[in-house]
């Protein structure tokens, strides 16, 4: 408990005595401050004041302002995150293998997505989007992968593999780069397959247009970041990874 | 040969230079597997005297 917090609010009532620590209490805060939710619903009613809407306090346990509506304590703030929550990010110059550190998909979030925007590369060349299990990339032939890609002609051409260690869902040349959305579903799952999927404008072996892809890694498990790796030369640009928050 | 691991941008261990030779060479087989395909196709398409596009329509 806090040099603060207090766990009476006092009611005075004619010819009550205000002594200097009675004062103290709420001219040292203004707002009440309680250890806990606990503290503060034991600090109102009987010889203490009674709590109306409009009361409001501070809880050292959650850090958080609350007022009291009347019939139940709201938190004014600070807000908590929704939404699109940032996690974090890398620039990346001429590599061919950029993975993402450890943990970086953790239970907090249970879907994931990621922006992936390569502005440059050595050559034409395709990347395939790994799992990572412990911060270490899954290189089984166990991804179930398809990619397709639709040229300014509306034509579409796709490519995939059911047994391969190398999803190559993304690509990318010298005139286009690659810039795409990734989704990552339930990645932190143990009793799940993660599955991935990714859109974006690129190249795939050669053809520019809108490219789809998607895949499962076969295996029932928790991963915590994807790697990218490039099938040739080397890539440069960036990555940012969110996590979707549940409200 | 590197990796970047979020920020950090190291050499690549044995083991990972290792994956990335394999990954390399399964990158080359798969290039000469397609252009052995394409190559093949062009072959039918030669004997029988169209294009690619006017097969697709036979087919289509």
């Amino acid at each position: 408990m806090g040099a603060n917090a207090q766990t009476t609010v006092p009611l005075f009532v004619a010819n009550t005595v205000l002594t200097a620590a009675t004062q103290n209490i709420s001219a040292a805060t203004g707002v009440p401050v309680f250890a806990t939710t606990v503290t503060r619903d034991a600090a109102f009613g009987g010889s203490n004041k009674v709590l109306a809407e409009g009361q409001l306090c501070y809880l050292e346990s959650t850090d958080v302002v609350q007022y009291y509506t009347g019939s139940a304590w709201a938190t004014v703030g600070p807000a908590t995150a929704s939404g699109l929550v940032y996690i974090t990010g890398a620039t990346f110059t001429t590599q061919s293998t950029v993975s993402m550190a450890a943990s970086t998909f953790t239970a907090t979030y249970k879907n994931y997505i990621v922006y992936l925007d390569i502005t440059s590369v050595s050559a034409q060349l395709q990347v395939s989007v790994r799992v990572n299990n412990a911060g270490t990339p899954r290189t089984a032939a166990s991804y179930f992968w398809g990619t397709g890609v639709m040229n300014t002609a509306g034509a579409f051409s796709g490519t995939g593999s059911g047994s391969s260690s190398t999803p190559q869902i993304v690509g990318a040349d010298g005139t286009r780069g690659y810039h795409g959305q990734i989704n990552v579903f339930d990645p932190t799952n143990a009793s799940s397959y993660t599955e991935v999927t990714a859109a974006g404008n690129g190249n795939i072996s050669g053809t520019n247009g809108a490219i789809f892809g998607g895949y499962f890694y076969n295996a029932a498990e928790a991963n915590d970041g994807l790697t990218f790796v490039t099938s040739t030369g080397t890539m440069t640009g960036f990555y940012r990874v969110y996590g979707l928050s549940e409200s | 040969m590197q990796i970047q691991i979020g920020d950090e941008v190291r050499d690549m261990t044995d083991d990972e230079l290792a994956q990335h030779e394999t990954d390399a060479k399964a990158e080359r087989d798969k290039v000469k597997a397609e252009t052995a395909k394409a190559k093949a196709k062009q072959a039918v398409l030669d004997r029988l005297g169209i294009t690619a596009d006017e097969a697709a329509l036979l087919l289509g």
